[in-house]
């Protein structure tokens, strides 16, 4: 049962803390799963604390996707095969996401935000964000995707003839 | 305060499942042509036939078991046909309908084949004992133009009307080619011969659009086995 005035407050990794309404953390499986181990009695207790694995900024982008999303449907829909596809982000997620886009940040955002979703065991973000990430690359050439991803080729000359001769027959 | 220094400073620090979790939303053919190439790490990542078992699970790939047994078996080319298939089949609602009419008798066998300059084309024969060839770009853009003059909402209507003038998408028709009922038409990848056999116990390649006995075969479904293994070269 869900008691959307019980408020939950979360421990950041640097130490700091947030109080937000259950509404939010039920969207988040670890956080809904330390308040149960813990053993609150739903009709008693009013307030609990959690510590999470995230740091600030990234639990308050959370936080933020959290608000936005909070009447989403629970439990987070199984991905069947047509929700495989990844071109079907909000548009509200794509803006959202959109704001982390700068030169200097790369992808860091992302990947922190793609850390905590995972952490926190919040399916939707971890779903929206990965597909992000994938539509980043979709396309790409090998060399722009190294560049996209700030990745180093540790591929041998002789591993890259290996590759190239077992992929002769998928190369368009 | 602490400074988180636990963030996640570039891809390849996030956990190997997670990564694995964003191919998938990637095409089976694009990972493996282009994502593995990247480094070490997604090359392993991509490698991992839990993955690829995964990625089965989620086209709904029911792989016959001789099939598999096959010693040039690949999961992974198979997948990645699939997925390429796939999109097609879909939404069959959606899906255009064409109606060409050319044939008088059931029709047991078609092959469909892209010319080597990428024309489609479909090859059709049944138990009128005919062979036809069929320009299906020409189905689809004369479809539209009909539609566009007279106005026509119904493809489907459309075609008939068409039909009934000239036939320009039939390119090419061979009357009585067997004198029995045709089974099988194939035409075998990059190549421009066409195979038929029928019930008249005999196997007939065409070559460019001309026809020519390839002589008498003892048994159907000999003919019928060969032609099937032709097709899959």
């Amino acid at each position: 049962r869900i008691y959307p005035l019980m408020r939950v407050t979360l421990t950041t990794s640097d130490g700091a803390s947030v109080t937000v309404s259950r509404q939010l953390t039920k969207h988040s499986g670890f956080i809904e799963k330390a308040i149960t181990d813990m053993a609150v009695d739903d009709n008693a207790v009013p307030l609990s604390a959690v510590a999470v694995d995230v740091d600030d900024a990234t639990l308050k982008l959370v936080i933020e996707w959290l608000t936005e999303h909070r009447d989403d449907a629970l439990p987070y829909p199984e991905k069947t095969d047509e929700e495989r596809r990844a071109d079907d982000i909000p548009a509200w997620d794509q803006a959202f996401v959109q704001k982390w886009d700068t030169k200097e940040d790369q992808q860091q955002t992302l990947y922190a935000v793609i850390t905590a979703a995972d952490k926190l065991d919040i399916k939707g973000l971890l779903d929206m964000t990965c597909k992000t990430l994938a539509n980043k690359i979709n396309g790409k050439t090998v060399e722009e995707m190294r560049e996209i991803l700030q990745l180093e080729c540790d591929f041998t000359e002789e591993e890259l003839a290996e590759i190239r001769k077992e992929n002769a027959w998928c190369e368009n | 305060m602490v400074v988180a220094e636990n963030r996640v400073q570039s891809l390849d620090d996030l956990p190997p499942e997670l990564l694995q979790s964003i191919f998938g939303h990637l095409p089976a053919h694009f990972c493996l042509s282009t994502v593995s190439r990247v480094c070490t790490l997604f090359y392993r990542l991509i490698h991992d036939d839990n993955w690829w078992n995964g990625r089965k699970k989620a086209v709904n790939l029911v792989v016959n078991e001789r099939e598999e047994e096959r010693e040039e078996f690949s999961l992974q080319r198979v997948i990645c046909r699939a997925e390429r298939e796939e999109p097609r089949w879909r939404r069959l609602s959606e899906q255009k309908m064409y109606s060409l009419s050319g044939h008088y008798g059931a029709i047991n066998s078609c092959k469909l084949y892209a010319e080597s300059s990428g024309e489609m084309r479909c090859i059709s024969a049944g138990r009128d004992r005919t062979i036809r060839l069929w320009d299906l770009d020409r189905v689809v853009t004369d479809a539209h133009t009909t539609n566009e003059k007279e106005g026509v909402e119904s493809t489907l209507a459309s075609l008939e009307v068409m039909n009934r003038g000239e036939k320009k998408e039939m390119l090419h028709s061979v009357d009585l080619a067997h004198s029995g009922w045709i089974w099988v038409v194939t035409r075998p990848n990059s190549s421009n011969v066409t195979y038929s056999s029928g019930w008249d116990n005999l196997g007939e390649e065409m070559a460019d659009h001309s026809i020519f006995h390839a002589g008498n075969r003892s048994t159907q479904s000999r003919i019928c086995c060969r032609w099937s293994r032709l097709d899959r070269e």
